[in-house]
């Protein structure tokens, strides 16, 4: 299992509201794999936001159907807070901050 | 960037139901406005009027209002529900309640009306055994928390007076004069209706538009102020005060909305989000409505001179659909398009997100369906309002019938957001993945 597999995984799980995956809006702040051992360090677009918890066990979700062995951990972190300015290109287009 | 964590909140078949309701409030207060007659554009206190307010302030909104709550204090503000079962039985209770008490003012049936107005009094009761602790308290919490703790202390008033009002109809116990009732709308519409809508704001404009580079900087004090205002403003206008007193009570009750519209159009130019949806696009129409309900509650304040045609049931009529219609229904509308949608994607599509495609918010419900449902319904209020304000009672009826139209596309709509299987739009699913509906 390579970063770059999990990251494709993690495409899979779209916020609800906005229709965007969360590697996209550049919420998966950081992604370790060891071995079968998978840790994501993620957040929020804002502290305050609800769905903290049911993001990350959409990523459980996600990890779990996808990983055969092995073990996940989530940890939600806001150091530094998410800013719009971390999402990808094509995030900022469905955002509207930048033309298609 | 969602709305709430629904795994701490109330099941869809608990809070689905104030929704679906709500839109027959307006519809009832659409088609009363469509039957008005000449009294309508003479006396603000005709009893078709009357009817039309209550079917629209208690029938549609505060019932939306109620489902809100319900779902937003377990789910967004850390509160809990008392009672699921008693969620259900409320529910049950203001609905007879409402459709009884409006057909009671409409017929002038006073004793019929006391009696549904007690069914009224325990709605609310069954409603704050669950809001309380469901809100949390008015001096601590988030913003959104506190505005609601408040709010919930205005229905508490304005029901009170109410129902005082009701019995002094019936018992003669002294006259209800126009100040009198001027106090107890007020308490109503600015202190029920328009703290909600203010306290929901803080919590959700930043939220459906991704607002970071501005944050509320007044959320408190025109909290502090606007409860203080209207409380103060409505028990002087019990007394029938003069010209002067009215206007400086006009000025100083108008003044934290105003502060607050301000705030919010700072939010909502400063949003990352910049694509705009039906609650983006309801956001800024409200906006609208609130400025023009300010200048209208500023004139009619002044009374005759200031009245078109020197009728002040004019251009109070006019102000009350703006304020009633405009900001706090456009408002509604907008988020109802985002709540409802929401609660079925949680509760029907949740489990599956990441492991199928599913669909996401803006697939359960249709966007072109809302902006129709948002642009009758404001239409229908600036005619209403053009109709009140003109002296014409065949325009005032147009804005009722288009009122009435608004609230059954509003109410098919959230029927098929509740009902309908949804799917993924095209782009979010890959060749050969199985669509969870």
């Amino acid at each position: 299992m390579k970063t770059k597999d999990v990251e494709q995984m993690l495409r899979r799980v779209i916020d609800p509201e906005l229709g965007i995956d969360i590697v996209s809006l550049g919420l998966v702040y950081g992604i370790e794999v060891d071995n079968e051992d998978v840790r994501i360090a993620m957040t929020t677009t804002s502290p305050q936001c609800p769905m903290g918890e049911a993001l990350v066990g959409m990523v459980e979700s996600v990890l779990e159907y996808g990983l055969r062995d092995g073990t996940t951990s989530v940890e939600l972190v806001f150091d530094p807070p998410w800013d719009v300015r971390m999402a990808d290109r094509a995030a900022l287009q469905e955002l509207g901050l930048i033309p298609r | 960037m969602t709305l709430a964590a629904p795994g701490r909140g109330p099941a869809l078949g608990l809070v689905a139901p104030f929704f679906l309701a709500a839109p027959a409030g307006l519809l009832a207060a659409g088609l009363i406005l469509t039957f008005s007659n000449g009294d309508t554009l003479l006396a603000i206190n005709a009893p078709r009027t009357v009817a039309a307010t209550h079917a629209a302030v208690i029938g549609w909104l505060t019932t939306a209002i109620f489902g809100a709550i319900y779902q937003l204090g377990p789910a967004v503000l850390g509160g809990r529900l008392a009672s699921t079962r008693l969620v259900r039985i409320h529910f049950a209770v203001h609905a007879g309640a409402v459709s009884t008490f409006v057909w009671a003012i409409w017929h002038w049936e006073v004793t019929v009306m006391a009696l549904a107005g007690l069914g009224l009094i325990a709605s609310f009761v069954l409603f704050l055994i669950n809001a309380v602790p469901a809100v949390g308290s008015p001096w601590r919490g988030s913003l959104p928390s506190r505005y609601l703790a408040v709010s919930l202390g205005f229905i508490v008033l304005a029901a009170g007076f109410g129902m005082t009002w009701v019995g002094a109809l019936e018992h003669l116990w002294f006259p209800v004069t126009m100040g009198r009732l001027s106090g107890h709308a007020h308490l109503g519409l600015v202190g029920w209706l328009g703290l909600t809508v203010m306290g929901i704001a803080y919590q959700l404009i930043p939220m459906f538009n991704v607002v970071q580079r501005k944050q509320p900087v007044a959320g408190g004090r025109i909290l502090a102020f606007t409860a203080l205002a209207t409380v103060g403003g409505a028990l002087v206008l019990m007394t029938d005060p003069g010209l002067w007193t009215r206007v400086v009570v006009a000025v100083v009750m108008t003044a934290g909305p105003a502060a607050w519209g301000v705030e919010m159009l700072r939010l909502m130019l400063a949003r990352s989000r910049r694509a705009l949806d039906v609650q983006g696009r309801a956001t800024f129409v409200s906006l609208g409505f609130l400025a023009v309900t300010i200048c209208l509650g500023l004139l009619a304040a002044i009374g005759e001179t200031a009245s078109p045609g020197g009728e002040p049931a004019r251009i109070l009529l006019a102000y009350g659909i703006a304020g009633v219609g405009g900001w706090a229904g456009v408002t509604l509308i907008g988020n109802s398009y985002k709540i409802l949608p929401f609660l079925v994607w949680y509760h029907r599509y949740r489990q599956f997100a990441g492991i199928r495609p599913v669909p996401v918010v803006a697939d359960i419900y249709s966007e072109g369906v809302a902006r129709a449902t948002l642009a009758v319904h404001a239409t229908a209020v600036v005619v209403a309002m053009a109709g009140a304000l003109l002296g014409e009672l065949d325009i005032l009826r147009t804005g009722g019938a288009l009122l009435a139209l608004g609230a059954v596309i509003h109410l098919f709509s959230l029927v098929h957001i509740v009902l309908a299987p949804h799917a993924p739009a095209p782009k979010r699913v890959r060749p050969g993945e199985v669509i969870a509906r």
